[in-house]
């Protein structure tokens, strides 16, 4: 029996610059009991449509549907008062980051009471009952003492066990979960994400789980749904989509994802460019410009969802043949062992029993800061032509040491060597061989560009001090351009202009604009669309192989530093914890964090794929 | 980033005004231009008449006159300059102040930052209108001690705002990579964290300039800023306020005036706030 | 399953959000800003080069200035001065007022309810008239209530108070004989004179409510609230409009300075017999001794004020404590 049953649903809303329509004809039914997945990148259009079933859609759009039936109710055309009925009594929603869905400034109790039922907050001794029994569903411990907190005082985890027991207040029968542990750890991901489907199995729940990690979706629904620029262009059984992608998109999505379970003799896949702006589309099918498999009817006909016997699933593209798309080989994936020129055995750079402690005494101002350390006697070092990585979670003070190795903070015990000094007593010809030599690439591109410089100017940035010709550090930010795979018309364009993708190749031309031998990147890709993740990984495995650099790169997933990495150190709560080379750490890991991690990282994706 | 972001390749930087902006920058520059080029054009503010006192507006006086027989139009004329110059120097020198003072707390922090800050606080605790009082009485209430005190009374608004931002834009990563790029630390604050401070500063200063106009303006009808005999639309309203029962007009033109010149300011400060995304509780 | 008493129930959902940290930390700071306020004055009366002869009446002999100095120990070394003068200052001790002979504190003291009536009562009133036209701007279903009211707020920020006070006199007391034009002899005086001030109040706190409430109106925690299937009137008014009051409050506190002067020029314009108009009638007659002391209780009141405004502030919004 379907509890949701919507077809052709279209969105519009109007905006200062036309109609936009980011939903543009989408069919989903869920049953009771069922969890089904929405996938699809920034901008697809998923969080919208889980919106709409919620009724929580902005004042200015409007909706079109050709059934649009929820808990077996007709919401087609349904005023205020209804959809308010729908939520208090079968629709819960569960959204991204819990820190901001909660209302910093009420307790917890209020709040968890806001969402109960009337019959259950008659007295006050009766809500705070209730309030316990459902902390306590949630896996909460001392559900007492959170009552009386702050959303503050939580972590995010806490928080969002929070937002869940609030979402299921009244007994609903639709749980719609908006990318819920986006914003959270690794592990604490599992967690939650055990969490549901706890309570689903225990409550009978409907899920809809909203997502861009076909990881998560893998091994927690039993259908998925992938969408594309408004539309669904891939449905069916999970084991189904994600083995037999019958969909370019959805074949790209699942080669894209640097799984653990895959290495660097496995390359991975992207697409190249950005999802189309969702105003005035063009005729055809939304993917054409991206794909490697269009034809002239892709042009004119947007195709539609039909269902695939071979498959048993359905897929919206006009070049299935019916049989699983096998995605063209693209260049430069195979990687060899990386070439080394002349082979320096001595270390670049070494860190020695390093310690990090954060927090000055400020003399006017009262307050004391956290004495916890940051970083923990950490020692490493770096040689020519390796790549090492370095993974941890939020905290574990990975950021800290790549700082420090390049000297953007400095160590408050241990020393750092850069070529067998110390950096701390670097004469400034030193100073300008370990910057020359020693290059940084920062996690967040939008803010690591200034957003008032031309692209062109933020790379000629790093040339100012050495090169004094304004013709040649033109030509050579030209040629660096190129290099990351950017056309000089991008060199006059501002950040804000940009892809998120674009951005990190400009800021990885930059830290090679004075051809370094070293390049710490400080989570290079968790900032970027899983497609877009594929095309930077792969430029930088090309980047080695060509200049024969080493690498420092800092990540919490374990998949991209299995991707490019020969060694890895993991690190947790300011301690190294294990290291040693890649592949064995993975296949036998000796602590017990570095198991959690592993445990906790989504697998089997790529392994299924080419099953 | 969502589905419905619009925002297109290339957002035009540069918005034209919208019209009631124009019309405001244009009227502000026009009583700008009449005001300080009142010695040019041959009107007597001082000229008494004693046959002539408190006409009603007529063709030979057509702000009417006052109670000594001075035409009123031409006091208005003259009587915008004080008010003007002493906002727009006062705002100008306070913007400077609060600028290399905010750059040094934000870019240097420490002891520095702790003392200038502390000062700041100390200056706050005083209300302005209440120091300049002060001020004027126990040194003379001349152009310049007016200009003095009300800088010195509002430094610490652009204070404020050019060291928050400085703090936060040092600690962008853009800085970061231009440390790494082995530029100076001086190119880094003239580049980088210099430019970021200007749009705040068109805000803060027009704000500043409506208080500074405002301030000199009070401090006036007062009696404790400028003095009699020169004119000064704020002195004028005070002057008025005795005869407003008879003789609206000595009063009602210089305020007029005043609210011409503040409502015009406040226009281009609320547009430029809108433009550079202000809030109002970051401005006072 | 755990049983609870009604005490315990209620325990668990209050709690204050003021921290003790908190407030020790922002009381230091408000005596730390009154103690400058009253080294300023100091400095003040020290720059002028003689002190004696500003505290003297001026038509004493310099004879009698001399006396005075003795007197006042302005021969004694500076920071010796210093300390007695913030001694004295915390106990009160104060020259006397060179007209009426009374202890300057006192002369103060005896006008501080007045002015507190009129300020107390402006900011109330202009606060909440900003608010209402802050709402209405940004919530309300009118399109017409939704721009008139808060252009005319606008229009009226740009009439200096001064100006404004006038106005209203001619409008009510001389046109429309309603209202009294001057003094303090029954309520009728107070109306203007708290109108005029609350014209200085309202216009900024409408604004800026109204763009927190436009800002903050997709806020997450809105939409998890009306997830809840809370009724709509309580999500816009628990939810978005109280958490907007916080910088909407931060900004009171950052007008109340504003306001005080604003009280000042008001009380002059009226002749309310305030802090403010004896401020202004002891500065023109260089009645010094009263004028500094004005000065440092208008000090004192405003650090208060203002401390109590950050505390408002923080029952609103805990995080606040944590900058």
């Amino acid at each position: 029996m379907s509890f949701l049953d919507i077809a052709g649903l279209q969105i519009e809303i109007h905006s200062r610059a036309g109609a936009v329509h980011p939903v543009r004809g989408v069919s989903l039914q869920i049953d009771c009991g069922e969890a089904v997945g929405l996938v699809g990148e920034s901008g697809c259009g998923k969080t919208i449509t889980s919106m709409a079933i919620a009724g929580l859609l902005p004042q200015a759009a409007t909706l079109r549907a050709d059934r649009f039936i929820v808990g077996n109710l007709d919401m087609h055309g349904a005023d205020a008062a209804s959809w308010r009925e729908v939520r208090r009594n079968s629709v819960g929603v569960i959204f991204q980051n819990p820190m901001k869905a909660l209302n910093p400034r009420m307790l917890i109790g209020t709040q968890l009471v806001e969402a109960m039922l009337p019959q259950d907050r008659k007295s006050l001794r009766a809500s705070y009952l209730k309030s316990m029994e459902l902390l306590e569903a949630v896996g909460i411990t001392n559900p007492a003492a959170r009552l009386r907190q702050y959303p503050h005082e939580l972590s995010g985890g806490l928080a969002q066990r929070v937002v869940i027991a609030m979402a299921l207040a009244r007994g609903p029968k639709l749980l719609i979960a908006d990318e819920p542990t986006t914003a959270l750890d690794a592990s604490v991901q599992k967690q939650i994400l055990d969490l549901i489907d706890k309570l689903r199995a225990e409550l009978g729940l409907a899920v809809l789980m909203v997502t861009h990690d076909l990881g998560v979706v893998r091994e927690r629904v039993d259908r998925v749904a992938v969408m594309y620029a408004g539309r669904i262009i891939e449905n069916g059984n999970t084991a189904d989509v994600i083995r037999k992608s019958s969909h370019p998109y959805t074949a790209a999505l699942v080669a894209a994802m640097p799984s653990i379970d895959h290495g660097p003799d496995m390359p991975l896949q992207g697409l190249e460019g950005l999802p189309p702006p969702l105003i005035d589309l063009p005729a055809g099918c939304a993917l054409r410009p991206r794909c490697s498999f269009s034809s002239e009817i892709c042009a004119r006909i947007d195709p539609p969802l039909e269902y695939i016997a071979r498959t048993n699933h359905w897929a919206a593209c006009h070049n299935n043949r019916g049989d699983r798309i096998e995605l063209p080989a693209t260049a430069g994936q195979i990687l060899p062992s990386v070439t080394r020129l002349e082979r320096d055995p001595e270390p670049i750079m070494q860190v020695r029993a390093v310690s990090k402690v954060f927090g000055e005494r400020n003399l006017l101002n009262f307050r004391q800061h956290n004495k916890i350390p940051a970083v923990s006697n950490v020692s490493l070092s770096i040689s020519d032509g390796e790549a090492l990585g370095i993974v941890g979670e939020s905290g574990s003070g990975k950021t800290t040491v790549a700082r420090m190795m390049v000297g953007l903070e400095t160590p408050t015990t241990g020393d750092i060597l850069f070529r067998d000094r110390s950096v701390a007593m670097l004469a400034p010809a030193g100073v300008d061989q370990w910057r020359r030599e020693v290059q940084f690439v920062f996690q967040d591109s939008s803010s690591s560009l200034n957003p008032r410089f031309s692209v062109a100017r933020s790379i000629e940035e790093s040339l100012l001090a050495v090169e004094p010709d304004e013709e040649v550090r033109r030509k050579r930010v030209g040629q660096l351009l190129a290099e990351v795979g950017l056309t000089e018309a991008m060199a006059s364009r501002r950040p804000d202009q940009l892809s998120g993708g674009q951005r990190q190749r400009v800021g990885i031309a930059r830290a090679l604009a004075r051809n370094p031998r070293l390049i710490i990147a400080d989570e290079p890709v968790s900032a970027l669309d899983v497609s877009v993740q594929a095309t930077i990984l792969n430029l930088l495995n090309k980047l080695r192989r060509e200049r024969g650099m080493s690498y420092v790169i800092i990540s919490h997933d374990l998949g991209v530093i299995r991707y490019i990495c020969d060694r890895v150190i993991v690190m947790h709560r300011g301690k190294i914890v294990e290291s040693g080379y890649t592949e064995e750490v993975l296949k036998n890991p000796g602590h017990d964090y570095t198991k959690k991690l592993i445990d906790a990282a989504p697998r089997h994706l790529k392994e299924l794929a080419y099953a | 980033m969502s589905a419905v972001s619009t925002s297109s390749a290339a957002p035009a930087r540069r918005r034209l005004p919208p019209l009631t902006v124009t019309v405001a920058l244009v009227a502000l520059a026009a009583m700008v231009v009449t005001t300080f080029s009142a010695p040019l054009l041959g009107l007597d503010p001082y000229k008494q008449d004693l046959m002539a006192m408190l006409l009603p507006p007529s063709p030979q006086h057509p702000f009417g006159t006052d109670l000594l027989g001075r035409d009123i139009a031409a006091r208005v004329i003259w009587g915008g300059i004080p008010p003007l110059f002493v906002g727009f120097s006062a705002a100008a020198a306070a913007v400077l102040m609060g600028l290399g003072l905010g750059l040094l707390a934000g870019y240097r922090q420490g002891l520095t930052d702790s003392v200038l800050s502390r000062l700041a606080d100390i200056q706050m605790s005083i209300p302005g209108l209440v120091l300049a009082l002060l001020i004027l009485v126990l040194f003379g209430a001349s152009i310049t001690n007016l200009i003095i005190v009300i800088a010195l009374e509002s430094w610490t608004m652009h204070f404020r705002v050019v060291r928050s931002q400085v703090m936060t834009v040092r600690n962008l990563a853009f800085v970061e990579a231009a440390r790494l790029a082995g530029i100076g630390e001086e190119s880094i604050v003239l580049r980088h964290i210099l430019p970021s401070t200007i749009p705040i500063l068109a805000v803060t200063g027009t704000a500043n300039f409506s208080q500074a106009l405002l301030m000199e303006a009070a401090l006036s009808f007062l009696g404790i800023g400028v003095q009699p005999p020169t004119a000064d639309w704020g002195m004028m309203v005070s002057e008025g306020q005795a005869q407003l029962a008879n003789a609206w007009w000595v009063a009602m033109f210089p305020g007029i005036a005043l609210v011409a010149v503040m409502w015009c300011a406040q226009v281009v400060g609320d547009w430029l706030a809108d433009v550079y995304s202000v809030r109002g509780d970051e401005l006072q | 399953m755990t049983t609870v008493s009604r005490f315990g129930a209620l325990r668990a959902r209050l709690r204050s959000p003021i921290e003790p940290a908190f407030l020790v930390r922002r009381s230091l700071g408000a005596v730390v800003a009154l103690w400058g306020a009253v080294t300023i004055v100091f400095l003040m009366l020290y720059a002028t080069g003689n002190p004696a002869e500003v505290l003297a009446p001026e038509t004493a002999t310099a004879e009698q200035v001399a006396e005075l100095a003795r007197q006042y120990g302005f021969d004694q070394p500076l920071h010796k001065q210093y300390l007695d003068f913030l001694l004295n200052v915390t106990q009160g001790i104060f020259p006397n007022s060179l007209y009426t002979a009374r202890p300057a504190f006192q002369e103060v003291l005896m006008r501080v309810p007045n002015t507190l009536l009129l300020g107390f009562t402006a900011v109330v009133l202009g606060s909440a008239l900003g608010l209402l036209i802050g709402y209405l701007s940004s919530s309300s279903q009118n399109a017409l209530m939704r721009t008139i009211p808060i252009r005319v707020l606008m229009f009226v920020q740009s009439v200096p108070n001064f100006f404004m006070g006038l106005l209203l006199i001619y409008l009510f007391s001389l046109t429309l004989r309603w209202l009294p034009t001057s003094g303090f002899s029954s309520w009728r005086n107070l109306i203007l004179p708290i109108v005029t001030l609350a014209c200085y109040v309202a216009p900024n706190v409408a604004r800026l409510f109204r763009s927190t409430m436009n800002e903050t109106r997709f806020d997450e925690h809105i939409l998890t609230a009306r997830a809840k299937g809370i009724s709509e009137r309580a999500v816009r008014i628990r939810h978005n409009a109280i958490n907007a009051l916080a910088p909407v409050t931060t900004l009171i506190g950052l007008q109340l300075g504003g306001v005080l002067a604003g009280a000042v020029v008001v009380e002059t314009l009226f002749a309310y017999p305030g802090v403010g108009q004896l401020l202004v009638q002891s500065v023109v007659s260089r009645d010094y001794p009263v004028a500094l002391a004005a000065v440092i209780l208008i000090c004192l009141g405003y650090n208060l004020a203002s401390l109590l405004v950050d505390i408002l502030v923080v029952i609103i919004d805990p995080r606040a404590q944590n900058r």
